[in-house]
């Protein structure tokens, strides 16, 4: 069931009826419909890994419980690593077994030794990277005890698999998410609204902007061969833009449905395009990722205080394993690698801190310097995510080629641009979509500040034509990229 | 709580009613397909694959043949070689198509090796059919305007292109009568780039994958049956270029034949433009060219009046 169908159309309404008058009464009554309803948005998918999901929710929850009730601390310590190890090797199975079976196997051959691993065909379970990141940080808390283990399997279970960041995210905490599962939840009106709102751009540019660019990024990376050096860096530069609004977009409705359901998400993106160095990127892109990987993996390796050699090792440990995190393949590991690199001189010269403050903030226009500083921020992700983007690193470094090829001085050609709409309509709806997110900039999304519009007309025709763009000018229905995560 | 309510229904009603709007527009223009789901049910029908859909006209058929009778009831129900081959889904459609109550109708069965094959690894294998993930097998209701189950599932361009295509007509157009018709550059260069490109495609990708199927030459006597219940059933090969037909004489070259017998055991009339190579205009070897389409209908036209007598 994708954010963006009909089926969600009619789900969505259903359990906010159901949520806040029939099953009001408690809260227990309430998560009790919204686990149901949870495993219910993810047997949609596929009904065979909810039980994956029930026993990963399963084992979290009583190995919390067991590391509550014991004091010896190597009891403690055997139901957390049990867990940990239990949560991790689902995902190396499912989804790294095959890329380190392949890859030993490539590097055996190498010295002469051939190999042949079994490769299991067995396709990921959607969501596994982030409910298995939900239980983990949960886990790690309790071990640490920031928190109590929760007593209350339904709540519990409400935290993991909450339907709207069961399959992508964003990646909550249990100190953030879970006390809000547990109070009484009344609706709020501006709450409801602003909710709306949010899923209401977050379908925008999913819908609208993600989906018509993929038309053009497929057809370019997938015949980058045939094109000028000036048409795959547009290609580039378009799945930049697809890849943002494809997963800013599935957060912003993500966010939008919790919050109907009186719910507070993490926010996952905020603005990370108009950043001004990279690591401000990496502050303002998948949050709750880079959140997790600070809180969880570089802050117990000792962060930046430490020697600087180590604070550099530490960096490139995060950046890998953010880029592991995103799939079995060399590429994403060489996306994170080139972050790290990125990174590095700002790290050095005690730089990765400057810019903390949003850009221009309380000024129509950035400055020159600003801006400058932006477009180069943008230049160096979009040649990162050709990494992302291709299937191989040989296809990469070929694209990166071609884009450093004299034709680069020519002009775009247009057989790339063969889509539904002429590219000067994706071009103008793209102008749209910077206007807006920049002057909504200072807000937590891009249409925050609507709700501020006093002219009630103004306000409504306004939305009513969003909603209009969305319907007629949509394009071809895409998964979104992050479920395959 | 309540005034959350009452200004999401409004809102959503007038979104709602907006699009239900549009989609009431929808038409010929809309994409090559849809009026074929938008139109009421029919009592006689054209079928096949997109030769029939663009090569046979039934209003010019109907003039002839019977021309106050049928003439709005003769509707072109042919989809394309992956929506209609024959087969228990093209069936299916068909039944739900004709009105049920008619008597002395005329169908006109378009009949190629193509139609009689099949994609799947094993020929028979019903249940792994091509056209099963198509709208002819999915689609419930072929008589409904706007047919919303069509729109939301299978219309897969934009919405916008339904109000866009009304100004800036598309390429292809479905009239009244079901009658695909292209506008396209018959300029010879343009002609043969299409030619080329097809025959391409058809000898390195559509000779190798596709293989006769028994089943659907089953059901290819089943619809003849059906429709005979509801009048008269005439089978015609429509003209094509040589090229091609060389490529269907691999495919299949014993085709000819077997629908001679076929028509001998159902005694159904059978009229083949094969051997009529150069007398139409082909937009790409494989499909009639409007002009041709329309010369090629009223010729058919006086051949069934003809064996009527």
């Amino acid at each position: 069931m994708l954010f963006n169908s009909l089926h969600f159309a009619l789900f969505l309404p259903l359990i906010f009826i159901l949520y806040w008058f029939v099953f009001n009464r408690t809260v227990r009554i309430q998560n009790s419909l919204l686990l149901v309803s949870s495993y219910f948005f993810y047997a949609c998918w596929d009904y065979r890994f909810l039980f994956l999901l029930i026993f990963s929710t399963l084992l979290d929850y009583f190995t919390a419980l067991r590391m509550k009730e014991t004091e010896k601390p190597h009891l403690r310590k055997f139901w957390f690593w049990l867990s940990v190890c239990i949560n991790l090797g689902f995902l190396a199975i499912f989804k790294y077994y095959n890329f380190f079976s392949s890859s030993f196997a490539q590097a055996l051959s190498l010295v002469g030794i051939k190999a042949n691993f079994v490769t299991l065909s067995v396709i990921l379970p959607v969501g596994i990277s982030f409910y298995t990141f939900h239980g983990l940080s949960y886990v790690i808390d309790v071990y640490k005890k920031r928190i109590q283990p929760v007593s209350n399997f339904v709540d519990y279970s409400v935290f993991v698999s909450f339907f709207p960041l069961l399959v992508a995210g964003p990646i909550e905490r249990a100190t953030h998410l879970l006390p809000q599962i547990r109070a009484k939840r009344s609706f709020d009106y501006s709450t409801a609204m602003d909710g709306m709102r949010q899923i209401l751009w977050g379908l925008f540019k999913k819908v609208v902007i993600a989906d018509n660019c993929a038309e053009y990024a497929n057809t370019i990376f997938a015949h980058s061969a045939n094109f000028s050096g000036s048409t795959n860096l547009l290609g580039a530069i378009i799945f930049a833009t697809q890849i943002y609004c494809d997963f800013s977009g599935y957060s912003d409705i993500a966010l939008g449905t919790a919050r109907l359901l009186g719910i507070e998400l993490l926010r996952n993106f905020a603005f990370p395009y108009f950043s001004r160095d990279i690591a401000e990127f990496w502050r303002r892109w998948h949050i709750s990722l880079s959140s997790w990987f600070r809180d969880y993996v570089y802050i117990p390796l000792g962060g930046s205080k430490v020697p600087k050699w180590k604070s550099v090792r530490n960096i490139f440990i995060i950046f890998l394993l953010s880029g592991f995190w995103h799939g079995a393949n060399w590429t994403f590991l060489f996306w994170g690698a080139l972050n790290a690199l990125y990174f590095l001189p700002l790290l050095l010269l005690n730089r990765n801190r400057n810019n903390l403050e949003i850009v221009a903030q309380g000024k129509l226009l950035p400055s020159i310097k600003e801006l400058f500083q932006m477009l180069t921020t943008f230049a160096i992700t979009v040649l990162a995510w050709i990494f992302f983007r291709a299937d191989n690193l040989t296809d990469a470094f070929h694209y990166l080629s071609r884009i450093f090829s004299r034709s680069l001085f020519s002009l775009p050609q247009g057989n790339a641009f063969i889509a539904s709409f002429h590219p000067y309509v994706i071009f103008l709806l793209i102008g749209i979509l910077i206007i807006v997110e920049w002057f909504g900039r200072e807000y937590k999304y891009a249409l925050a500040d609507m709700g501020l519009v006093k002219n009630k007309t103004i306000r409504y025709l306004s939305y009513y034509l969003l909603a209009m763009t969305i319907f007629f000018v949509g394009g071809k229905g895409q998964h979104f990229i992050y479920f395959q995560f | 709580m309540k005034q959350f309510l009452i200004k999401i229904t409004l809102f959503a009603l007038a979104v709602g009613l907006s699009i239900f709007f549009v989609f009431s527009l929808a038409d010929g223009y809309s994409d090559a397909l849809y009026m074929r789901f938008a139109t009421s049910q029919k009592q006689s029908l054209i079928l096949g694959t997109s030769r029939a859909a663009q090569g046979l006209i039934p209003s010019e058929i109907a003039k002839i043949i019977s021309p106050h009778k049928i003439m709005n009831e003769f509707y072109n129900y042919g989809f394309s070689i992956t929506h209609s081959p024959w087969g228990p889904t093209y069936l299916a459609s068909i039944k739900k198509k004709i009105r049920p109550a008619t008597k002395d109708a005329i169908y006109i069965l378009a009949v190629d090796p193509w139609t009689v094959s099949s994609t799947t690894k094993n020929p028979n294998d019903s249940s792994h059919f091509e056209e099963l993930d198509h709208a002819v097998a999915n689609v419930p209701a072929v008589n409904m305007n706007p047919n919303l189950f069509y729109l939301t599932n299978y219309y897969f361009d934009p919405y916008v292109f339904i109000l866009w295509r009304k100004w800036i007509h598309p390429r292809g157009f479905i009239n009244d009568d079901g009658w695909l018709e292209i506008s396209i550059e018959m300029d010879s260069a343009s002609v043969k780039e299409r030619e080329d490109r097809l025959i391409t495609n058809y000898t390195n990708n559509n000779l190798v994958r596709y293989h006769f199927s028994d089943l659907r030459f089953v059901y290819l006597e089943k619809t003849i049956d059906f429709l005979k219940t509801h009048g008269k059933v005439y089978l015609v090969r429509m003209p094509l270029h040589r090229r091609m037909f060389e490529i269907e004489q691999k495919l299949m070259p014993n085709f000819d034949s077997l629908i001679n017998s076929l028509c001998v055991t159902k005694q159904v009339d059978y009229f083949n433009y094969v051997d009529e190579l150069n007398t139409y205009k082909f937009t790409d070897g494989n499909h009639l060219y409007k002009t041709s389409a329309k010369k090629l209908s009223i010729d058919l036209a006086k051949r069934i009046a003809n064996s009527a007598r």
